[in-house]
């Protein structure tokens, strides 16, 4: 008969639990959660019929995907362990992760996590998107949904956009890594280039999550985060999230999107340039004016006036000479006094001639600017309409109805007019 | 000039020109060149004509814009 100490009985049932299961996975509801002061985490996983004890050692609290709560149905996994010492056995968990959940998933969070660790998701590596590109690059099936997409939203938005396609398959054995290889030669191609591609569109439609694999594989997140070239990925639809998205620089919901991400809208630039325009006539206006005003102060001056002054005191005293003098064209204070009246001349001219130009120029500005001016707009033959009684500008004859009262401003006059009917547009 | 280029030195003339620390002569010089920006910017975007090409890496190595006929 073989009598078995405690020790030798116990590092035997260890052995076969450690070794038979060393990493398992195991479902059940939590019970009994107790995370303790030390990180540790211990909480019992039941069903029906039975419960097991659990342990999350705290250099694995990181690495669980779902908050571990009384009650809650979760999917562990982790290996048995046998302590000795209590005469109890557990379950060491290294993950935690929400029931019913995928293989596919699993290995998603897997590599999020592994590469979160490799810094590959930070903010700071992040490059900014350019905010005019009038060419981008594409990485996507050349005949498949996102290229149409990209290429229509694109278009819509700016007549002169030049898009360049790499194409690439997007689902199946291989395609990640024709998406990295894509993602590599655009890189390439900008080497030495003289106009290089200045963004990239990485994605494709909607599908299955195994149909958006591709973008779920390391390969093509490092090559997107090794690109020189700021990434928009583009995958699928709003509810699809793939690693690429987490790696990319900017992550658009869908292909169409990401296109208006890239690709600024003319007709908004086009306001934003009308809006320039006026600032500018304005901000050239303020200055005329405030020269104008410096303009009539230096006139009104008392510098300018003692100068005037003392000009008419020498002419006076130069009348006078000579007229004492006589008519003597030889004397030689006489000459004296010609060469003098003549820099007189030439200075009240000089003087006159500098304020002339510069009125001048003030009036030439004003001119210009008053193309701004509505009532200029009038000379050239349109009209303002205005609804009575409030004397409101129409801009839509949306707000006019049959029989409503109308002034209508001419260049010249004015005409009260009546709503026979109305029109949209 | 690229267009970016161009929007920014929009914003750089309309900074000075409301400020007004500048002289007379340049406002208007640099009126004249808002202006002319202005109309460089509104060319380019009604006037350009889209493209669609494909890159292609050829067996030498070197890289290819080709046009495609399928978009």
């Amino acid at each position: 008969m073989k009598v078995y100490t405690v020790s030798e009985i116990t590092g035997e049932i260890k052995d076969l639990l450690e070794d038979n299961f060393p990493l398992i996975w195991v479902e059940g509801e939590v019970t009994d959660y107790r995370p303790s002061s030390s990180g540790h985490l211990y909480f019992g996983l039941k069903d029906e019929y039975a419960v097991i004890q659990c342990i999350v050692w705290r250099e694995y609290r990181t690495l669980t995907t779902v908050e571990i709560e009384n009650g809650k149905k979760i999917r562990v996994y982790g290996g048995l362990q046998v302590y000795a010492k209590g005469g109890r056995y557990s379950l060491r968990v290294e993950r935690v992760y929400p029931i019913g959940i995928g293989e596919l998933q699993i290995k998603f969070e897997e590599l999020k996590r592994k590469l979160k660790e490799d810094g590959l998701f930070e903010e700071w590596h992040k490059k900014p998107i350019p905010e005019f590109p009038e060419r981008i690059g594409i990485v996507t099936a050349l005949d498949g949904a996102a290229v149409k997409d990209i290429i229509n939203v694109a278009k819509r938005r700016y007549k002169g956009i030049e898009i360049i396609i790499r194409s690439s398959r997007v689902q199946g054995e291989g395609a990640a890594s024709e998406i990295a290889e894509a993602i590599r030669e655009f890189n390439e191609y900008n080497v030495g280039a003289r106009y290089i591609v200045p963004l990239l569109i990485v994605g494709r439609g909607g599908g299955s999550i195994e149909d958006l694999w591709a973008f779920n594989e390391e390969v093509v997140a490092r090559a997107i985060y090794d690109s020189q070239i700021p990434v928009i990925s583009a995958v699928g639809h709003e509810i699809d999230t793939t690693i690429a998205d987490f790696v990319a620089d900017k992550r658009a919901p869908t292909p169409s999107v990401a296109a208006e991400l890239a690709v600024k809208d003319s007709e908004e630039i086009l306001e934003d340039l009308s809006t320039i325009a006026k600032r500018m006539g304005q901000g050239l206006e303020r200055r005329v004016r405030g020269f104008k005003d410096k303009l009539s102060l230096f006139e009104r001056s008392y510098g300018i006036k003692r100068l005037r002054d003392l000009i008419y005191q020498r002419w006076q005293i130069i009348d006078e000479l000579t007229n004492r003098l006589g008519t003597s064209f030889t004397h030689p204070l006489i000459q004296k006094s010609s060469n003098f009246k003549f820099l007189v001349q030439r200075l009240n001219r000089e003087a006159y001639q500098f304020l002339k130009n510069r009125e001048q120029e003030v009036l030439r500005i004003e001119g210009e600017l008053s193309g701004v001016n509505p009532k200029a707009t009038l000379k050239r033959g349109y009209s303002i309409c205005y609804k009575l009684p409030d004397k409101k500008v129409v801009k839509t004859s949306k707000i006019l109805a049959p029989k409503d009262d109308l002034e209508i401003e001419f260049s010249e006059g004015k005409a009260k007019c009546e709503v026979i009917n109305t029109e949209d547009h | 000039m690229k267009f970016e280029d161009a929007l920014k030195r929009l914003e750089e003339i309309v900074g000075s020109l409301e400020k007004g620390d500048v002289s007379l002569d340049d406002s208007l010089k640099l009126y004249e060149e808002g202006q002319e920006l202005i109309n460089f910017c509104k060319d380019k975007l009604t006037k350009a004509e889209s493209k669609v090409k494909e890159l292609i890496k050829t067996g030498q190595g070197k890289f290819e814009l080709r046009n495609t006929d399928k978009h």
